[in-house]
């Protein structure tokens, strides 16, 4: 994506480059009033390719739900550029904006928030149809019952509304509507978080099965590395809005760069006794830092058990390649 | 990992000693407009002092009721005890007074939550809240119950205590206030500590500071801990025996290497099979349980978890099973509160395609 390389014959699907997103806040009375900025994403970039799912982790606050959010312009980017198939969309006009909602959805954690109660299902489903003039009348309807079947709810619920159905099944309505516009790429802003194991496994198979089915490509937020591990194609580490390291799924699991990523990955339960009583832990002291502070050199420098003064004063970039980390020390080709 | 290693001996010993908590056939009912919710359906169980049981279940399954009954923190109505004991230091928590329970909670049993806001009175600093109870219950002084906050502070690692005892709860972090939350609990000493979901709204770093927090409180002064999880990873890590909870039962209960190494219930083995892992591939569909947990305000004739389960048989319609320790087991000889136990007709009589 730098400039020295040419380039290749198609754009990604997505292209994210140097996003940012600011927040500036007012802290204290009206008189004595301090002023900031809050950098919830502070200069990331990557792509997702047809087909792909890009996996994206870390901490609650870290700015991957701000990431996707603007993406579709529901929060308005402070800088950088999101393109739909090299057409840079960020910063567009609601109308103008309207033909790439429809190719680029997105999927809630809260099922019990996302859903509007007083629309039955069908509504809920067909919904998407009306506002993009995609069918109606009886066309809608047999879309929608083909939606419903198809993310596995009953047709026979059509009518219902969404307080009857379990966090699961909603879910499975959240999708459907999504589906509805016949997107390219779904964001899911951590899609089974707030689901029980044996219902969020259901919901797993239904979109990696849906993604075989329809081509679809996917952005998926969790701060469940093992769902990301099983799910995910290429995985990017966000901190304290920065992405840390970004790497195929394989590759980053088995052999993390960032000490961040080897801290979060030694952090995560391990379903099995044995394995839990044997691994080394790294256990991070402290928390993460607030955001509204500026870090001149790298985020993690103040929590990071390998830093060096470097990491301090000047802010590591995040390499072109393959397997790329933002480290000082790490990454062999920063150094 | 030492202290993995060093907890299992431990608790090898404990079992040998008489419970410091017994449950018994434990009924819990709520009225709804949905009709009668029977959310605790006879729950049985000990805990043994200094040892660690992990209450592992889905939302709704009643691993939560089950521990608010206990401290009398059900609210009647709509709730009702329909039945059972829990006795603790040979008085029976289900009939106590609020009075007398009141003498309890704090000081022998103390609880810790999901959210420590629901704990944390946002309008009192965190010197009233940490002195509140030692002076209750132990009969502090002001001056010693802030000497002993400054210390319980600084064990749950927050630095700096004599100036954040003058915070309130929102000048902290979530994981500060869980350390806070932590620090209150643990202030009178007590012997039985039940943990709700302690780390469900933490970060995965945060998480196993906290956890790591309980274990060396546990391991330095002995405390039980009842943990109630939906987090199969967490108990893993930390848990001497798991009970596993569905419908408002225990389905299965073994000591944690038991129950991960040789799941016998249906249930138990589907929930490990629906968990993916730091391992697990792209190309294996995760085994998810199909169907949902079943209605409860329905009364459940059988197996609760029938209609999910592909190893059911005609006798899993009408009978009701029980909590039954493997029949190699049971040739082994005694019964105790460690044995591997499944409630499952399968497991129990030997189908053709019995679990284990």
């Amino acid at each position: 994506m730098n400039d020295s390389s040419p380039p290749v014959s198609t754009p990604p699907l997505l292209s994210v480059q140097d996003l940012k997103v600011h927040f500036p806040f007012r802290r204290g009375s009206l008189l004595g009033a301090q002023k900031g900025v809050i950098r919830a994403v502070d200069g990331i970039s990557f792509d997702i390719a047809r087909g792909e799912t890009l996996g994206l982790v870390g901490e609650s606050g870290c700015g991957k739900s701000t990431t996707a959010r603007a993406i579709i312009n529901l929060v308005h980017p402070t800088g950088g550029d999101v393109r739909i198939d090299g057409v840079p969309i960020a910063g567009m006009s609601d109308a103008a904006m309207k033909p790439y909602r429809r190719r680029v959805q997105m999927v809630f954690q809260d099922p019990f928030a996302s859903l509007n109660p007083r629309m039955t299902v069908g509504g809920i489903i067909g919904e998407p149809l009306v506002v993009h003039s995609l069918a109606r009348g009886r066309d809608r309807k047999l879309e929608v019952l083909r939606l419903m079947e198809l993310v596995g709810l009953n047709p026979r619920f059509l009518n219902r509304y969404p307080h009857e159905f379990s966090g699961g099944q909603r879910q499975r309505i959240g999708i459907a509507r999504a589906l509805a516009v016949q997107p390219d790429l779904i964001l899911c802003d951590e899609p089974v978080s707030a689901l029980d194991v044996s219902i969020q496994a259901q919901i797993i198979n239904l979109l990696m099965d849906l993604q075989q089915k329809l081509g679809l490509s996917y952005l998926f937020i969790a701060h469940d590395l093992a769902v990301v591990r099983h799910i995910a194609t290429r995985v990017g580490v966000m901190y304290l809005g920065r992405m840390v390291e970004l790497a195929s799924a394989e590759e980053l699991y088995a052999g993390p760069k960032h000490p961040y990523t080897e801290a979060l990955l030694s952090a995560v339960p391990v379903p099995d006794p044995a394995v839990a009583a044997s691994r080394q832990r790294i256990v991070l002291s402290g928390e993460v830092p607030s955001p509204d502070n500026f870090y001149p050199g790298c985020a993690f420098a103040e929590r990071c058990p390998v830093k060096i003064d470097r990491c301090v004063s000047d802010r590591p970039p995040l390499p072109d390649q393959a397997h790329a980390a933002a480290c000082w020390v790490r990454e062999q080709s920063l150094s | 990992m030492m202290q993995a290693n060093t907890k299992q001996a431990d608790s090898g010993v404990a079992q040998q000693d008489s419970p410091l908590l017994s449950v018994n056939d434990l009924r819990v009912s709520f009225k709804t407009d949905e009709g009668m919710v029977r959310a605790v359906r006879g729950v049985s169980f000990d805990v043994h002092p200094g040892e660690t049981v992990a209450i592992v279940g889905e939302s709704g399954s009643g691993k939560s009721v089950t521990n608010l009954a206990m401290m009398g923190l059900v609210p009647k109505p709509p709730g009702n005890i329909d039945g059972g004991t829990a006795m603790f230091a040979g008085q029976n928590l289900l009939t106590l007074s609020q009075r007398r329970l009141q003498d309890i909670r704090g000081r022998h049993i103390a609880m810790i939550f999901q959210d420590p806001m629901t704990a944390l009175n946002p309008l009192m600093t965190i010197e009233q809240q940490l002195t509140e109870m030692t002076r209750l219950h132990l009969n502090f002084t002001r001056h010693e119950a802030r000497a002993h906050a400054i210390e319980m502070l600084g064990l749950v690692g927050i630095t700096a205590p004599e100036k954040r005892l003058r915070d309130y709860p929102h000048q902290f972090s979530g994981g500060m206030r869980q350390r806070v939350m932590v620090a209150m609990a643990l202030s009178c000493e007590p012997e039985l500590l039940i943990a709700d979901e302690p780390t469900t709204a933490l970060d995965v770093t945060i998480q196993a500071q906290i956890m790591e927090l309980l274990a060396d409180l546990q391991a330095r002064k002995g405390t039980a801990i009842v943990l109630i999880t939906h987090d199969l990873g967490v108990v893993a890590g930390v848990a001497d025996r798991v009970l596993v909870m569905y419908a408002g039962r225990i389905i299965e209960k073994a000591d944690v290497s038991s129950l991960f190494a040789m799941p016998r219930h249906p249930y138990t083995l589907g929930l490990l099979g629906s968990l993916p892992n730091l391992e697990s591939n792209r190309d294996e569909t995760l085994k998810a349980i199909p169907g949902q947990p079943p209605d409860m305000s329905v009364p459940i004739a059988g197996c609760a978890f029938r209609d999910r389960c592909e190893y059911r048989f005609d006798r899993c319609q009408s009978d009701d099973p029980v909590l039954t320790p493997r029949r190699d087991a049971l040739e082994d000889g005694a019964e105790d509160s460690s044995m591997h136990m499944a409630a499952c007709h399968a497991v129990d009589v030997g189908t053709e395609n019995e679990p284990r």
